[in-house]
């Protein structure tokens, strides 16, 4: 079968993992070797449906011996197979590098026989492409629950970002979607990876500040924001001592990904299971793909069932609002209303079921206080703390900081002055929020989401 | 540009560097540090970069509000003439960022790659540098035709010689196609991987809105690849790296 050929199963065989982001490390350049990684991150491309093409994402292999229910390339079900030669592989990463189609490479593939033996073809392949074709960019490669420890040690050494994906929210929807598969074998690989970054941790030295980490908390507002960061660098998150750059093994963390809406599991569960995976193994990320019900199995949504992208996006922003604005899961989708509001953001549903908090003050709230304003962010309130010393803000002075008011307005007062046309009305907030949410201020909650990307100023 | 005037430019922008230096707390030695990354200096340049036509006066009221106030200009963010300025430079880096992400490198018969971009503002000497580390095992040209810039690069060099070109000749190393052999094929390749990726039941009809073409704008289309029809068939031509696979 020819190269082109196989790309296509292959990557038709990939497209439903959805992670796919190269964030989170920077390398510099090297003497000799091809390419660099840049801790934004860079999306090159965007599919029909707006998803970001940063990496070359394909399977090693469709292949698989397992029989997951919700898999397109389960043993059982009749596709086309195709395997990647780990030199074919590697090849068309350096040649799509170059072209600035991508910025490196996504490596994953279903079980050929074994863990251990998919693993082996997997290191094969980043060989080639670190050693033979001295290749600097970056790579993610997920693991298979069951791979040996020393296996997943040398993928940890090749790669960037290693990932186990956890599959389903629950214990039992694992063992009733895919019988071989268990918690006990996703949970080792995951601690494994946690334990050697730590390990690693503790024998490098600590970085210097970097200028994104000069504007943690307490930001006193004395010095300019820098010309150019990044939402991420802006978080109230602790972070570690030792950062990326000097590591060997997996300097970029690992993620995981979990199918939402082909099993009951509700958000309040999902967000409580992310966060203690957060805290559990130091993840980067956790990933929620929205099921596509593409396979016809009694044990899964009927194939007309509607793909829950509303409720993807939903998840994304509240995860995203534990992470970096220091919520809490019970918080955004309480064990009374399990189900995150899908007519407006987790953001803004929290503020108008906390409305007795409201109006916060510019001149004097908190940098967290004005986070959990609606459509303030982490910039806009460091713009706020920044521009606040130098003069008393009123309304004009919060847009020329560029700082989308539509919202937020209903929810600030300027040294005391509020926005007579903007009434802390819920009703109301919630009204105008749900007409306009076809506009396009979805898109840009979603872009920082979803690509990680920097943001300006 | 000629001498005089690029002296006397450069006399206002060191001028500039150690005005607004006074006071401020990040300042090395009486000169911006830029270890803010230069909010208060550096984004002159951004600005500076934009086609917009209200760009020289807004420069203009900025600089010479800066000469005013010095190190406060760091703070005065609400004022217009910081806002305006902020808003160009904003606008030249969101479009740097396009040119990272959406110019697209051929592989020409002499083994050097080619792109040719067309930003809405000068971004080639501010992006020279990144694709300089990202590629700096190759000999690489980057042209912007519109503002007549190219960013040179021979390989294993650590930067780019960035130069001002004039119409004709831009324009003639834009349209270059001298592409080697392997091209055809790895573009096609390319087209393959994203016409695989694209799933149903999320399009635009589905979500409401055309996602792609708010990341993706459509004015980069004409220019990417992976839309290009034409990329659809690989022909008979397998580059000998795919041959034996
Ligand atoms: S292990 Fe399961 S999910 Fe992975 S490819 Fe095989 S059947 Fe699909």
């Amino acid at each position: 079968m020819d190269t082109y050929t196989k790309l296509g199963i292959l990557a038709e065989a990939a497209k439903y993992d959805v992670a796919c982001t190269s964030s989170g490390v920077g390398r510099l350049p090297q003497a000799g070797k091809l390419g660099m990684a840049s801790s934004a991150g860079c999306c090159h491309s965007f599919t029909p449906d707006g998803r970001c093409i940063t990496l070359l994402k394909v399977l090693l292999s469709n292949a698989c011996s397992y029989d997951c229910a919700y898999c397109a390339n389960r043993r059982s079900a009749s596709v086309q197979r195709a395997t990647f030669t780990g030199r074919e592989l590697a090849e068309l990463t350096v040649d799509f590098y170059k072209r600035n189609y991508i910025e490196g490479l996504f490596l994953s593939s279903g079980v050929l026989g074994t863990p251990d033996a998919t693993a082996e073809r997997m290191i094969e392949c980043l060989r080639i492409l670190r050693r033979g074709l001295r290749f600097n960019g970056y790579v993610h490669a997920k693991i298979i629950p069951g791979t040996a420890p020393e296996l997943v040690d040398a993928l940890g050494r090749l790669a960037d970002r290693l990932s186990v994906n956890l599959e389903l929210p629950s214990r039992s929807s694992l063992e009733t979607l895919c019988p071989d598969k268990n918690a006990a074998q996703i949970a080792r690989p995951m601690a494994q990876i946690r334990d050697a970054r730590a390990d690693e941790a503790m024998h490098l030295p600590t970085e210097s500040a970097t200028p994104a980490e000069r504007f943690q908390k307490p930001y006193d507002g004395a010095s300019p924001l820098p010309l150019r960061t990044s939402g991420p660098a802006l978080t109230l998150r602790p972070r570690t001592a030792a950062g990326p750059s000097r590591r060997s093994f997996a300097p970029a963390g690992q993620s995981t990904q979990l199918i939402i809406g082909a099993t009951p599991e509700d958000d309040n569960r999902i967000l409580q299971l992310s966060r203690s995976l957060y805290e559990q193994f130091d993840l980067k990320r956790v990933f929620f793909s929205a099921y596509l019900p593409i396979m016809d199995d009694e044990r899964l949504p009927a194939c007309d069932t509607p793909v829950p992208l509303r409720r993807e996006h939903r998840l994304y922003q509240a995860d995203w609002l534990m992470r970096y604005y220091a919520f809490s899961p019970d918080e955004l989708a309480t064990p009374d209303e399990p189900w995150l509001d899908l007519e407006i953001d987790p953001k803004l549903a929290w503020a108008l079921r906390n409305i007795d908090r409201f109006p916060v003050e510019v001149m004097e709230a908190s940098l967290e206080l004005l986070m959990r304003v609606p459509g303030i962010g982490p910039i806009g309130a460091r713009r706020i703390i920044g521009a606040r010393r130098a003069k008393r803000l009123d309304f004009d002075d919060l847009k020329a900081l560029n700082i989308t008011l539509k919202r937020a307005r209903h929810f600030l007062s300027c040294a005391g002055k509020r926005d007579p046309a903007s009434p802390l009305d819920p009703e109301l907030v919630r009204r105008k929020v749900v007409e306009d949410a076809r506009a396009s201020s979805y898109n840009s909650t979603r872009c920082r989401i979803e690509a990680n990307q920097p943001r300006l100023f | 540009m000629d001498e005089c005037m690029l002296a006397l430019a450069d006399r206002v922008w060191r001028g500039l560097g150690s005005s607004v230096a006074k006071g401020c707390p990040s300042a090395r030695r009486g000169r911006c540090s830029g270890r803010c990354e230069g909010a208060c200096v550096t984004k002159i340049a951004y600005a500076c970069a934009a086609d917009e036509p209200s760009m020289p006066e807004a420069v203009h009221r900025y600089v010479r509000l800066a000469f005013n106030v010095g190190s406060a200009i760091a703070t005065m963010t609400t004022h217009p003439a910081v806002a305006e300025l902020d808003g160009l430079a904003r606008l030249v880096l969101g479009e740097c960022e396009r040119t990272r992400q959406f110019a697209r490198f051929s592989l020409l018969a002499d083994g050097s790659y080619l792109a040719s971009f067309k930003p809405k503002a000068n971004t080639v000497p501010f992006v020279a540098a990144h694709f300089a580390r990202r590629m700096g095992t190759e000999r690489f040209c980057l042209v912007d035709p519109v503002h007549c810039v190219a960013a040179l690069h021979e390989a294993g060099d650590r930067r780019c010689h960035v130069i001002q070109l004039d119409q004709a000749l831009a324009a003639a190393l834009a349209a270059r196609d001298d592409v080697s052999p392997d091209e055809r094929y790895v573009r096609t390749m390319w087209k393959r991987l994203y016409d695989s990726l694209a799933l149903d039941g999320r399009g635009p009809d589905e979500r409401g809105y055309d996602l792609r073409a708010s990341w993706m704008p459509k004015r980069f289309w004409d220019d990417l690849p992976e839309l290009d029809p034409r990329a659809g068939n690989p022909g008979a031509y397998v580059p000998e790296r795919y041959q034996s696979a």
